[in-house]
């Protein structure tokens, strides 16, 4: 089986601060895999050193089976990257930065920087620098995929754009992904994740802690419930309740089991507001780990 | 190539502005300046036996040889060095920061090109301007050199004379390319070029003033010797070979960092 990225105990110092220790990873041909982590875990870190643009301290990284130091050049003509803030040069217009962008691939890509354009609703004659971050970003997308990249490195792609355009671009990458292409998608939000993934990678503190098909994650996965009762609940507990705090009439916790349960037992209390969310990302490692220190 | 196109077609304008002014420079004071020195040398001697010799020397002549075509020609380098040195630092900073300052590295350095190569592509644009520049300079400074009714015989050393702004400008335009490759960020292009520019004009200064030869090793605006190429039809072998030594280590040292540095996140 190849793969289209490999890591092995890849590690990166900085200096002496810790970048990422140790990671494993293995991406297949054709999976979306999602990678996820909060701020300063080392994705980034990851993903910049399969691009090149950082060097491993040690380890192994190969993209497509090639070496992601030596074999660099021919590896970036097969990869598309969007990476969470884009930033051009200035005094340009969007058709020209797209027209610069093309001429490091050796195929036309007019046809395609079009269509991915007009899907995006860009206008290409007007300057990078007068437009709002989502059309910044939307520019980001086009020159991305716009030489049908095989491996697509999302790095927190969605900040900046509106929701609508988030659906289309989610469209956008399932579409390139059923045309083959393989996609690595970092971000802090589980639920965009869980939205597009087939796998995911759990990075905390620079080490992988685990990776998980979505749809077990979605099963371990907990929510936020928090509700109002009429009048203050003598004492409240549930399988499956977690970080339970009781102040007066509202009850908060971490919920992970069976929701009718929890439907049930809900509607057995004198309800006045009821809310059930996605925890924060924190809260989940929090939950994670507390049960994973528990299991061992 | 597309990186050459590239950065050539967002660094010409200033370029042609740079030469232009320097174009400008060389024929005003040739045109006019020397003649109204020539005809005013009785009253210049006069004004300048008033000041202490270092003052003529910090801004570059001397009595003996300022009143001859050659000396007057020499004398104007000074200043030609230093539009020049702008000029060149000008080129390279901007070029080699220009992804730096755009906090745009991610989109070049994840295009399937080498650093070796861009870096390369990036220096012959410079290298581009700057020849483009020199052969409208040394084809200005043949042209005034034949209106002035000099020996024709001569030429050749005339031309070598001219050709040491573009040897000075490489010499700069290494200074700046390093300083854009190690500083963290340039700020300002221009500000970072006129401080470059002005550094040499500074030794150079201080150098005719001080007349200390260790010193000249690390005046690149006196590396070539315009007096000397007039009249001799060479430069010094040592200053030379500094020019080269120092060119080739600011440029070798700028291309190792600019192919293994880490890029940070924008």
């Amino acid at each position: 089986m190849s793969y289209a990225v490999e890591t092995e105990r890849l590690t990166k110092y900085y200096g002496k601060a810790r970048g990422i220790i140790d990671v494993d990873l293995q991406i297949d041909e054709g999976e979306i895999f999602g990678f996820i982590g909060p701020n300063g875990a080392g994705k980034s870190t990851t993903i910049r050193t399969l691009l090149g643009l950082i060097r491993k301290t040690s380890g192994e990284a190969r993209v497509f089976g090639m070496d992601s130091e030596k074999q660099k050049v021919k590896i970036l003509a097969n990869v598309g990257y969007l990476p969470g803030e884009v930033f051009y040069y200035d005094n340009m217009r969007a058709i020209d930065l797209l027209r610069y962008s093309a001429s490091f691939y050796q195929k036309d890509c007019t046809a395609r920087m079009k269509e991915l354009s007009d899907l995006l609703a860009l206008d290409l004659n007007k300057k990078i620098e007068d437009m709002s971050l989502g059309n910044k970003k939307k520019v980001g997308i086009v020159q991305g995929l716009l030489h049908s990249p095989k491996l697509i490195i999302l790095d927190e792609p969605t900040s900046g754009l509106d929701p609508l355009m988030q659906r289309t671009f989610f469209d956008l990458i399932k579409r390139e992904n059923e045309r083959g292409a393989s996609v690595l998608f970092s971000s802090h939000i589980l639920g965009e994740v869980q939205r597009i993934c087939d796998r995911v990678a759990i990075i905390k503190e620079g080490r992988i802690v685990n990776v998980q098909r979505i749809d077990d994650l979605r099963q371990s996965a907990c929510k936020r419930v928090s509700f109002t009762t009429k009048t203050p609940p003598e004492s409240f507990s549930l399988p499956g309740a977690a970080d339970l705090a009781i102040d007066g009439c509202h009850v908060s916790f971490l919920f992970s089991g069976d929701i009718n349960a929890l439907f049930a037992a809900l509607s057995r209390l004198p309800l006045v507001n009821a809310d059930v969310s996605e925890p924060e990302l924190e809260e989940i490692f929090m939950h994670y780990y507390a049960d994973g220190e528990a299991a061992q | 190539m597309n990186v050459y196109r590239f950065e050539l077609r967002r660094t010409w304008k200033n370029a042609a502005v740079w030469t232009a002014a320097l174009l400008a420079l060389l024929a005003a004071l040739t045109l006019w300046a020397y003649p109204v020195f020539i005809d005013g040398r009785a009253a210049v001697e006069k004004i300048l036996a008033g000041f202490p010799p270092e003052f003529a020397a910090a801004f570059g002549f001397s009595l003996d040889d300022v009143f001859s075509y050659a000396g007057f020609y020499a004398f104007g380098f000074l200043y030609y060095f230093l539009f020049g040195a702008i000029m060149a630092a000008v080129a390279g900073l901007d070029i080699f920061s220009r992804e730096n300052r755009n906090k745009c590295q991610d989109f070049l350095l994840t295009k399937p090109r080498g650093r070796g190569g861009l870096f390369c592509s990036k220096l012959l644009a410079a290298l581009t301007l700057l020849t483009a520049s020199n052969l409208l300079f040394i084809l200005e400074s043949i042209a005034l050199y034949r209106n002035a009714g000099q020996d024709p015989a001569a030429l050749g050393k005339a031309v070598l004379a001219a050709s040491a702004l573009f040897f000075t400008q490489i010499v700069m335009l290494a200074v700046s390319v390093f300083i854009a490759v190690f500083s963290k960020r340039i700020r300002s292009v221009s500000g970072t070029a006129t401080t470059i520019g002005f550094a040499g004009f500074l030794l150079s200064a201080l150098h005719s003033i001080l007349e200390k030869d260790a010193l000249r090793y690390i005046t690149p605006f006196k590396y070539f010797d315009v007096t000397l190429a007039f009249s001799e039809g060479r430069f010094e072998t040592p200053y030379v070979l500094t020019a080269a030594a120092v060119t080739l280590m600011l440029l070798a040292l700028a291309f190792i960092r600019y192919c293994r540095a880490d890029v940070a996140a924008a």
